[in-house]
Protein backbone atom coordinates (compact mmCIF):
# COMPACT_ATOMS: atom_id res chain seq x y z
CA UNK A 1 0.00 0.00 0.00
CA UNK A 2 1.36 3.41 -0.88
CA UNK A 3 1.93 6.13 1.62
CA UNK A 4 -0.56 8.97 1.88
CA UNK A 5 0.30 12.11 -0.09
CA UNK A 6 0.38 14.28 3.01
CA UNK A 7 1.97 12.57 5.96
CA UNK A 8 0.80 13.91 9.29
CA UNK A 9 4.36 14.02 10.57
CA UNK A 10 7.80 13.69 9.07
CA UNK A 11 9.96 10.82 10.25
CA UNK A 12 13.43 9.87 9.12
CA UNK A 13 12.18 7.77 6.19
CA UNK A 14 9.86 10.51 5.04
CA UNK A 15 12.49 13.20 5.22
CA UNK A 16 14.71 11.39 2.72
CA UNK A 17 11.78 11.03 0.34
CA UNK A 18 10.61 14.60 0.71
CA UNK A 19 13.95 16.40 0.65
CA UNK A 20 14.42 16.42 -3.15
CA UNK A 21 11.03 18.07 -3.45
CA UNK A 22 11.79 20.41 -0.57
CA UNK A 23 14.97 21.53 -2.34
CA UNK A 24 13.13 22.06 -5.63
CA UNK A 25 10.50 24.05 -3.71
CA UNK A 26 7.55 22.02 -4.93
CA UNK A 27 6.26 20.85 -1.53
CA UNK A 28 3.05 22.17 -0.06
CA UNK A 29 3.73 24.85 2.58
CA UNK A 30 2.77 22.63 5.52
CA UNK A 31 4.98 19.82 4.22
CA UNK A 32 7.86 22.22 3.77
CA UNK A 33 7.41 23.51 7.32
CA UNK A 34 7.51 19.97 8.70
CA UNK A 35 10.68 19.23 6.78
CA UNK A 36 12.30 22.43 8.07
CA UNK A 37 11.31 21.58 11.63
CA UNK A 38 12.77 18.12 11.26
CA UNK A 39 16.00 19.47 9.81
CA UNK A 40 16.38 21.92 12.68
CA UNK A 41 15.89 19.23 15.28
CA UNK A 42 17.60 16.15 13.92
CA UNK A 43 21.21 15.48 12.99
CA UNK A 44 20.01 12.42 11.03
CA UNK A 45 17.80 14.73 9.03
CA UNK A 46 20.73 16.96 8.25
CA UNK A 47 22.72 13.95 7.05
CA UNK A 48 19.82 13.15 4.72
CA UNK A 49 19.92 16.73 3.50
CA UNK A 50 23.66 16.47 2.93
CA UNK A 51 23.23 13.30 0.84
CA UNK A 52 20.33 14.80 -1.07
CA UNK A 53 22.33 17.90 -1.90
CA UNK A 54 25.24 15.71 -3.03
CA UNK A 55 22.93 13.76 -5.34
CA UNK A 56 21.35 16.98 -6.56
CA UNK A 57 24.77 18.39 -7.50
CA UNK A 58 25.77 15.20 -9.30
CA UNK A 59 22.56 14.93 -11.31
CA UNK A 60 22.87 18.63 -12.07
CA UNK A 61 26.39 18.02 -13.38
CA UNK A 62 28.28 20.05 -10.78
CA UNK A 63 30.72 19.18 -8.04
CA UNK A 64 29.13 18.68 -4.62
CA UNK A 65 29.82 21.68 -2.38
CA UNK A 66 31.95 19.52 -0.10
CA UNK A 67 34.48 19.07 -2.92
CA UNK A 68 34.42 22.77 -3.72
CA UNK A 69 35.42 23.37 -0.10
CA UNK A 70 38.09 20.65 -0.20
CA UNK A 71 39.70 22.43 -3.15
CA UNK A 72 39.33 25.90 -1.69
CA UNK A 73 40.79 24.82 1.66
CA UNK A 74 43.59 22.81 0.02
CA UNK A 75 42.46 19.65 1.78
CA UNK A 76 44.62 16.62 1.12
CA UNK A 77 42.98 14.24 -1.36
CA UNK A 78 43.68 11.22 -3.50
CA UNK A 79 45.11 11.62 -7.00
CA UNK A 80 41.99 10.05 -8.48
CA UNK A 81 39.75 12.53 -6.72
CA UNK A 82 41.97 15.41 -7.76
CA UNK A 83 41.72 14.28 -11.39
CA UNK A 84 37.92 14.33 -11.27
CA UNK A 85 37.86 17.78 -9.73
CA UNK A 86 40.43 19.26 -12.11
CA UNK A 87 38.70 17.86 -15.17
CA UNK A 88 35.44 19.42 -14.07
CA UNK A 89 36.84 22.80 -13.02
CA UNK A 90 38.55 23.10 -16.39
CA UNK A 91 35.16 23.26 -18.09
CA UNK A 92 32.73 24.48 -15.42
CA UNK A 93 32.71 28.21 -14.86
CA UNK A 94 30.22 28.07 -12.03
CA UNK A 95 32.21 25.64 -9.90
CA UNK A 96 35.44 27.55 -10.62
CA UNK A 97 33.77 30.76 -9.50
CA UNK A 98 32.58 29.09 -6.31
CA UNK A 99 36.13 27.96 -5.51
CA UNK A 100 37.40 31.50 -6.13
CA UNK A 101 34.64 32.91 -3.95
CA UNK A 102 35.55 30.69 -1.00
CA UNK A 103 39.23 31.56 -1.46
CA UNK A 104 38.58 35.28 -1.30
CA UNK A 105 40.15 37.00 1.66
CA UNK A 106 37.91 37.54 4.65
CA UNK A 107 36.25 40.92 4.60
CA UNK A 108 33.94 41.36 7.58
CA UNK A 109 33.88 44.96 8.75
CA UNK A 110 34.55 44.78 12.44
CA UNK A 111 38.05 43.50 12.69
CA UNK A 112 41.30 45.29 12.18
CA UNK A 113 44.61 44.71 10.48
CA UNK A 114 46.07 42.55 13.21
CA UNK A 115 43.17 40.15 13.19
CA UNK A 116 42.99 40.34 9.43
CA UNK A 117 46.52 39.04 9.15
CA UNK A 118 45.63 36.21 11.48
CA UNK A 119 42.57 35.42 9.44
CA UNK A 120 44.51 35.06 6.26
CA UNK A 121 46.99 32.81 7.95
CA UNK A 122 44.25 30.53 9.22
CA UNK A 123 42.26 30.63 6.01
CA UNK A 124 45.25 29.34 4.11
CA UNK A 125 45.94 26.69 6.70
CA UNK A 126 45.25 23.26 5.19
CA UNK A 127 42.55 21.20 6.80
CA UNK A 128 44.03 18.40 8.83
CA UNK A 129 41.84 15.58 7.58
CA UNK A 130 43.78 13.04 5.50
CA UNK A 131 41.98 10.82 3.06
CA UNK A 132 44.56 8.21 2.18
CA UNK A 133 48.20 7.49 1.51
CA UNK A 134 48.22 9.44 -1.72
CA UNK A 135 47.37 12.63 0.12
CA UNK A 136 50.86 13.98 -0.45
CA UNK A 137 49.98 14.78 -4.04
CA UNK A 138 50.79 18.36 -5.10
CA UNK A 139 48.29 21.08 -4.41
CA UNK A 140 45.58 21.26 -7.03
CA UNK A 141 46.31 23.90 -9.62
CA UNK A 142 43.29 26.10 -10.26
CA UNK A 143 42.36 27.45 -13.68
CA UNK A 144 43.89 30.92 -14.00
CA UNK A 145 40.72 32.50 -15.27
CA UNK A 146 38.84 31.51 -12.16
CA UNK A 147 41.11 33.19 -9.65
CA UNK A 148 43.59 35.76 -10.92
CA UNK A 149 41.98 38.32 -13.19
CA UNK A 150 38.57 38.37 -11.51
CA UNK A 151 40.17 38.85 -8.12
CA UNK A 152 42.37 41.67 -9.41
CA UNK A 153 39.39 43.32 -11.04
CA UNK A 154 37.49 43.18 -7.77
CA UNK A 155 40.42 44.81 -5.96
CA UNK A 156 40.62 47.59 -8.52
CA UNK A 157 36.89 48.08 -8.22
CA UNK A 158 37.13 48.23 -4.44
CA UNK A 159 39.90 50.84 -4.58
CA UNK A 160 37.91 52.88 -7.07
CA UNK A 161 34.86 52.66 -4.82
CA UNK A 162 36.98 53.82 -1.85
CA UNK A 163 38.11 56.86 -3.79
CA UNK A 164 34.60 57.70 -4.96
CA UNK A 165 33.29 57.28 -1.40
CA UNK A 166 35.84 59.76 -0.03
CA UNK A 167 35.06 62.30 -2.73
CA UNK A 168 31.33 61.83 -2.25
CA UNK A 169 31.67 62.21 1.52
CA UNK A 170 33.50 65.50 1.05
CA UNK A 171 30.84 66.71 -1.38
CA UNK A 172 28.07 65.80 1.01
CA UNK A 173 29.79 67.59 3.87
CA UNK A 174 30.35 70.69 1.75
CA UNK A 175 26.69 70.69 0.73
CA UNK A 176 25.69 70.57 4.38
CA UNK A 177 27.97 73.50 5.14
CA UNK A 178 26.43 75.61 2.40
CA UNK A 179 22.93 74.78 3.62
CA UNK A 180 23.76 75.80 7.18
CA UNK A 181 25.38 78.99 5.97
CA UNK A 182 22.37 79.89 3.85
CA UNK A 183 20.11 79.60 6.88
CA UNK A 184 22.41 81.77 8.96
CA UNK A 185 22.36 79.20 11.73
CA UNK A 186 26.08 79.17 12.24
CA UNK A 187 29.27 80.25 10.63
CA UNK A 188 30.89 78.10 8.03
CA UNK A 189 33.77 75.94 9.05
CA UNK A 190 36.37 77.23 6.69
CA UNK A 191 38.62 74.25 6.21
CA UNK A 192 37.05 70.93 6.81
CA UNK A 193 39.33 67.98 6.52
CA UNK A 194 37.90 64.65 5.60
CA UNK A 195 39.24 61.43 6.95
CA UNK A 196 37.69 58.09 6.42
CA UNK A 197 38.63 56.07 9.42
CA UNK A 198 37.00 52.90 8.28
CA UNK A 199 35.02 51.91 5.23
CA UNK A 200 32.76 48.95 5.11
CA UNK A 201 33.22 46.55 2.22
CA UNK A 202 29.63 47.29 1.18
CA UNK A 203 30.69 50.30 -0.83
CA UNK A 204 27.36 50.67 -2.56
CA UNK A 205 25.70 51.41 0.78
CA UNK A 206 28.31 54.02 1.64
CA UNK A 207 27.93 55.70 -1.72
CA UNK A 208 24.16 55.83 -1.29
CA UNK A 209 24.54 57.32 2.14
CA UNK A 210 27.17 59.79 1.08
CA UNK A 211 25.06 61.34 -1.66
CA UNK A 212 23.45 64.78 -1.48
CA UNK A 213 20.00 63.42 -0.54
CA UNK A 214 19.27 64.95 2.91
CA UNK A 215 17.42 61.80 3.96
CA UNK A 216 20.55 59.80 3.31
CA UNK A 217 22.27 61.42 6.27
CA UNK A 218 22.20 58.99 9.14
CA UNK A 219 22.85 61.63 11.76
CA UNK A 220 22.77 65.39 11.39
CA UNK A 221 26.18 66.87 11.84
CA UNK A 222 26.38 69.08 14.94
CA UNK A 223 27.53 72.64 14.49
CA UNK A 224 30.94 73.53 15.86
CA UNK A 225 31.24 77.21 15.28
CA UNK A 226 34.54 78.21 13.79
CA UNK A 227 36.07 74.85 14.47
CA UNK A 228 37.93 72.69 12.12
CA UNK A 229 36.18 69.38 11.83
CA UNK A 230 37.05 65.97 10.70
CA UNK A 231 34.33 63.82 9.23
CA UNK A 232 34.59 60.33 10.57
CA UNK A 233 32.81 57.27 9.31
CA UNK A 234 32.86 54.37 11.70
CA UNK A 235 31.80 50.85 10.95
CA UNK A 236 30.68 48.39 13.59
CA UNK A 237 27.97 50.43 15.30
CA UNK A 238 25.36 47.74 14.73
CA UNK A 239 25.57 46.61 18.34
CA UNK A 240 24.03 49.83 19.70
CA UNK A 241 20.49 48.75 20.44
CA UNK A 242 19.34 52.06 21.87
CA UNK A 243 21.66 54.44 20.09
CA UNK A 244 25.37 54.98 20.41
CA UNK A 245 27.65 57.15 22.48
CA UNK A 246 31.04 57.94 20.99
CA UNK A 247 33.83 58.89 23.39
CA UNK A 248 37.24 60.27 22.53
CA UNK A 249 40.10 59.34 24.82
CA UNK A 250 43.72 60.37 24.84
CA UNK A 251 46.54 57.93 25.37
CA UNK A 252 45.93 57.89 29.13
CA UNK A 253 42.31 56.78 28.74
CA UNK A 254 41.40 58.17 32.15
CA UNK A 255 38.39 60.24 31.12
CA UNK A 256 36.81 61.10 27.77
CA UNK A 257 38.02 64.35 26.27
CA UNK A 258 34.97 64.66 24.07
CA UNK A 259 31.80 62.69 23.60
CA UNK A 260 28.69 62.65 21.50
CA UNK A 261 25.49 60.89 22.51
CA UNK A 262 22.41 59.68 20.72
CA UNK A 263 23.99 58.64 17.44
CA UNK A 264 21.89 56.20 15.50
CA UNK A 265 23.75 53.71 13.31
CA UNK A 266 22.58 53.08 9.78
CA UNK A 267 20.95 49.67 9.11
CA UNK A 268 24.35 48.20 8.32
CA UNK A 269 26.04 49.70 11.35
CA UNK A 270 27.71 52.84 9.98
CA UNK A 271 28.11 55.88 12.22
CA UNK A 272 28.81 59.34 10.85
CA UNK A 273 30.16 62.06 13.11
CA UNK A 274 31.96 65.36 12.93
CA UNK A 275 34.85 65.51 15.35
CA UNK A 276 36.33 68.86 16.38
CA UNK A 277 39.98 68.73 15.51
CA UNK A 278 40.90 70.88 18.51
CA UNK A 279 39.85 68.04 20.82
CA UNK A 280 42.15 65.55 19.19
CA UNK A 281 45.34 65.19 21.17
CA UNK A 282 48.68 64.87 19.46
CA UNK A 283 49.74 61.30 18.97
CA UNK A 284 47.38 58.42 19.50
CA UNK A 285 43.80 58.70 20.64
CA UNK A 286 40.97 56.23 20.91
CA UNK A 287 37.38 56.51 19.73
CA UNK A 288 35.16 54.23 21.77
CA UNK A 289 31.65 53.40 20.61
CA UNK A 290 29.33 52.37 23.45
CA UNK A 291 25.69 51.47 23.75
CA UNK A 292 23.93 54.60 25.00
CA UNK A 293 21.93 52.89 27.74
CA UNK A 294 23.99 49.93 28.86
CA UNK A 295 27.36 51.59 28.30
CA UNK A 296 28.63 48.35 26.80
CA UNK A 297 31.71 48.79 24.65
CA UNK A 298 30.82 47.98 21.05
CA UNK A 299 34.01 48.87 19.20
CA UNK A 300 37.17 50.87 19.49
CA UNK A 301 39.13 52.71 16.82
CA UNK A 302 42.64 54.09 17.01
CA UNK A 303 43.48 57.49 15.57
CA UNK A 304 46.99 58.81 14.97
CA UNK A 305 47.47 62.52 14.61
CA UNK B 1 47.37 67.58 8.94
CA UNK B 2 46.62 63.99 8.17
CA UNK B 3 44.89 61.30 10.08
CA UNK B 4 45.80 57.70 9.71
CA UNK B 5 43.50 54.89 10.61
CA UNK B 6 45.38 52.07 12.26
CA UNK B 7 44.43 48.70 13.58
CA UNK B 8 41.14 48.61 15.34
CA UNK B 9 41.58 47.36 18.87
CA UNK B 10 40.38 43.76 19.24
CA UNK B 11 36.91 43.51 20.64
CA UNK B 12 36.74 42.68 24.28
CA UNK B 13 37.02 38.97 24.88
CA UNK B 14 38.31 38.10 21.44
CA UNK B 15 41.17 35.63 21.35
CA UNK B 16 43.18 33.59 18.89
CA UNK B 17 43.13 29.92 19.84
CA UNK B 18 46.26 28.12 18.77
CA UNK B 19 45.81 24.49 19.67
CA UNK B 20 43.32 21.67 19.43
CA UNK B 21 42.81 21.72 23.19
CA UNK B 22 42.07 25.42 23.16
CA UNK B 23 39.70 24.87 20.26
CA UNK B 24 37.84 22.14 22.15
CA UNK B 25 37.54 24.38 25.16
CA UNK B 26 36.32 27.21 22.98
CA UNK B 27 33.69 24.94 21.41
CA UNK B 28 32.51 23.87 24.86
CA UNK B 29 32.38 27.46 26.07
CA UNK B 30 30.42 28.42 22.97
CA UNK B 31 27.81 25.75 23.68
CA UNK B 32 27.57 27.01 27.27
CA UNK B 33 26.97 30.50 25.94
CA UNK B 34 30.16 32.06 27.30
CA UNK B 35 30.19 35.58 25.81
CA UNK B 36 33.85 35.55 24.73
CA UNK B 37 33.45 32.21 22.91
CA UNK B 38 30.19 33.27 21.30
CA UNK B 39 31.85 36.50 20.25
CA UNK B 40 34.82 34.71 18.71
CA UNK B 41 32.87 32.08 16.81
CA UNK B 42 30.33 34.64 15.63
CA UNK B 43 33.23 36.67 14.27
CA UNK B 44 34.61 33.67 12.37
CA UNK B 45 31.20 32.89 10.94
CA UNK B 46 30.71 36.48 9.87
CA UNK B 47 34.17 36.67 8.32
CA UNK B 48 33.55 33.51 6.30
CA UNK B 49 30.05 34.52 5.25
CA UNK B 50 30.69 38.19 4.55
CA UNK B 51 31.74 37.60 0.94
CA UNK B 52 28.29 36.21 0.18
CA UNK B 53 26.54 39.29 1.50
CA UNK B 54 26.27 41.10 -1.81
CA UNK B 55 25.01 37.93 -3.46
CA UNK B 56 22.43 37.23 -0.78
CA UNK B 57 21.44 40.75 0.29
CA UNK B 58 17.77 40.09 0.94
CA UNK B 59 18.39 37.31 3.40
CA UNK B 60 21.66 38.35 4.99
CA UNK B 61 20.39 38.84 8.54
CA UNK B 62 18.45 35.58 8.52
CA UNK B 63 21.37 33.79 6.94
CA UNK B 64 23.79 34.92 9.63
CA UNK B 65 21.43 33.71 12.35
CA UNK B 66 20.91 30.42 10.49
CA UNK B 67 24.65 29.92 10.29
CA UNK B 68 25.11 30.44 14.01
CA UNK B 69 22.27 28.01 14.65
CA UNK B 70 23.83 25.47 12.30
CA UNK B 71 27.21 25.78 14.00
CA UNK B 72 25.52 25.30 17.37
CA UNK B 73 23.64 22.21 16.19
CA UNK B 74 26.68 20.63 14.59
CA UNK B 75 28.88 21.29 17.62
CA UNK B 76 26.22 20.06 20.01
CA UNK B 77 25.21 16.90 18.15
CA UNK B 78 28.32 15.86 16.25
CA UNK B 79 30.90 17.54 18.42
CA UNK B 80 34.23 19.04 17.46
CA UNK B 81 36.72 16.24 16.78
CA UNK B 82 39.74 18.43 16.20
CA UNK B 83 40.50 17.09 12.71
CA UNK B 84 41.02 20.68 11.64
CA UNK B 85 41.25 23.91 13.57
CA UNK B 86 37.95 25.10 15.02
CA UNK B 87 38.14 28.12 12.81
CA UNK B 88 38.44 25.98 9.67
CA UNK B 89 35.63 23.78 10.96
CA UNK B 90 33.33 26.73 11.56
CA UNK B 91 34.28 28.41 8.28
CA UNK B 92 33.50 25.24 6.33
CA UNK B 93 30.04 25.06 7.85
CA UNK B 94 29.42 28.68 6.92
CA UNK B 95 30.75 28.25 3.38
CA UNK B 96 28.81 25.02 2.90
CA UNK B 97 25.54 26.68 3.85
CA UNK B 98 26.19 29.87 1.89
CA UNK B 99 27.21 28.07 -1.30
CA UNK B 100 24.16 25.85 -1.09
CA UNK B 101 21.99 28.93 -0.60
CA UNK B 102 23.55 30.45 -3.72
CA UNK B 103 22.96 27.26 -5.65
CA UNK B 104 19.35 27.19 -4.49
CA UNK B 105 18.91 30.67 -5.91
CA UNK B 106 20.56 29.88 -9.23
CA UNK B 107 18.45 27.25 -10.92
CA UNK B 108 19.82 26.37 -14.29
CA UNK B 109 17.69 26.26 -17.43
CA UNK B 110 16.27 22.88 -18.43
CA UNK B 111 18.00 22.86 -21.79
CA UNK B 112 21.36 22.66 -20.03
CA UNK B 113 20.42 19.25 -18.70
CA UNK B 114 19.89 17.73 -22.10
CA UNK B 115 23.11 19.25 -23.31
CA UNK B 116 24.96 17.81 -20.37
CA UNK B 117 23.75 14.28 -20.73
CA UNK B 118 23.97 14.17 -24.49
CA UNK B 119 27.10 12.37 -25.55
CA UNK B 120 26.89 11.24 -29.11
CA UNK B 121 30.26 10.39 -30.63
CA UNK B 122 30.81 11.91 -34.03
CA UNK B 123 31.59 9.00 -36.39
CA UNK B 124 33.42 11.33 -38.77
CA UNK B 125 36.13 12.06 -36.19
CA UNK B 126 39.24 9.95 -36.03
CA UNK B 127 39.80 7.39 -33.31
CA UNK B 128 42.69 9.49 -31.97
CA UNK B 129 40.52 12.60 -31.80
CA UNK B 130 37.85 10.70 -29.95
CA UNK B 131 40.45 9.22 -27.61
CA UNK B 132 41.85 12.68 -26.87
CA UNK B 133 38.38 14.01 -26.28
CA UNK B 134 37.72 11.10 -23.91
CA UNK B 135 40.93 11.77 -22.00
CA UNK B 136 40.16 15.47 -21.51
CA UNK B 137 36.49 14.93 -20.79
CA UNK B 138 34.83 16.24 -17.67
CA UNK B 139 34.93 13.10 -15.54
CA UNK B 140 31.75 14.13 -13.80
CA UNK B 141 29.92 13.63 -17.08
CA UNK B 142 31.44 10.17 -17.36
CA UNK B 143 30.12 9.40 -13.91
CA UNK B 144 26.65 10.60 -14.85
CA UNK B 145 26.58 8.27 -17.82
CA UNK B 146 27.22 5.40 -15.45
CA UNK B 147 24.04 6.20 -13.52
CA UNK B 148 20.90 4.44 -14.70
CA UNK B 149 18.82 6.17 -17.34
CA UNK B 150 15.69 5.78 -15.23
CA UNK B 151 17.26 7.59 -12.29
CA UNK B 152 18.57 10.38 -14.49
CA UNK B 153 15.13 10.98 -15.93
CA UNK B 154 13.54 11.08 -12.48
CA UNK B 155 16.08 13.57 -11.19
CA UNK B 156 15.89 15.69 -14.31
CA UNK B 157 12.23 16.17 -13.49
CA UNK B 158 13.15 17.12 -9.92
CA UNK B 159 15.74 19.62 -11.12
CA UNK B 160 13.04 21.04 -13.36
CA UNK B 161 11.07 21.75 -10.16
CA UNK B 162 8.32 19.19 -10.74
CA UNK B 163 6.39 18.12 -7.65
CA UNK B 164 6.12 14.48 -6.68
CA UNK B 165 2.39 14.65 -7.28
CA UNK B 166 2.90 15.80 -10.87
CA UNK B 167 5.55 13.19 -11.47
CA UNK B 168 3.47 10.38 -10.01
CA UNK B 169 0.50 11.31 -12.18
CA UNK B 170 2.64 11.38 -15.31
CA UNK B 171 4.29 8.05 -14.57
CA UNK B 172 1.05 6.42 -13.39
CA UNK B 173 2.42 5.37 -10.01
CA UNK B 174 1.39 6.34 -6.52
CA UNK B 175 3.03 9.36 -4.91
CA UNK B 176 4.56 7.17 -2.22
CA UNK B 177 6.06 4.75 -4.74
CA UNK B 178 7.44 7.63 -6.75
CA UNK B 179 9.11 9.17 -3.72
CA UNK B 180 10.69 5.85 -2.77
CA UNK B 181 12.07 5.46 -6.30
CA UNK B 182 13.57 8.92 -6.12
CA UNK B 183 15.10 8.14 -2.74
CA UNK B 184 16.63 4.90 -4.03
CA UNK B 185 18.09 6.74 -7.02
CA UNK B 186 19.63 9.22 -4.63
CA UNK B 187 21.07 6.50 -2.42
CA UNK B 188 22.47 4.58 -5.37
CA UNK B 189 24.01 7.66 -6.95
CA UNK B 190 25.68 8.81 -3.73
CA UNK B 191 27.00 5.33 -2.90
CA UNK B 192 28.27 4.87 -6.46
CA UNK B 193 29.86 8.33 -6.39
CA UNK B 194 31.72 7.69 -3.15
CA UNK B 195 33.18 4.49 -4.56
CA UNK B 196 33.88 5.97 -8.00
CA UNK B 197 35.44 9.25 -6.85
CA UNK B 198 38.56 7.72 -5.35
CA UNK B 199 38.81 4.78 -7.70
CA UNK B 200 41.80 4.96 -10.08
CA UNK B 201 39.97 2.73 -12.59
CA UNK B 202 37.02 4.37 -14.26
Amino acid sequence: MSKPDKPSSVNRADIGELLPFYLNRSLEPDEARRVERHLAESSAGRQEEYDTRTAWSLYEGHLPVELILDVAFDAPMSAARRQVIESHLAVCERCSQEVALVQQEDGAPDFGDAEDAGDRAVASEPAREVDDASSMAPVLSMPQAATGPSSQAMRRLAWAACFVAVVASYGWFSTWQRLVDARGATSVTARANVAVVELLPAMDKILQRSGPDPEAAVNPLPAHEGEELVLVLLGGGAGCESGCRVELYGAERDRPQWQLEGLQPSPDGLLTLALPVSRLPEGRSVLAVRDLVSGELINEYLLDR
Amino acid sequence: MTFKATAEAPREGAKQPDSAATDRQLAEDFLKGAPAAVDQISLWVRQAAWRYRSRLPAEWDDLFQDLLLEVTLVLREDGFRGESSLRTFVSRIAHYRCLNRLRDLARRPESELDEQHAHVPDPARSVIDRLLEYESEDLLKRFLRSVSEDCRRLWEAILAERSYREMSRELGVSAGALRVRVLRCRQKAVAQWKEWLDSPKR
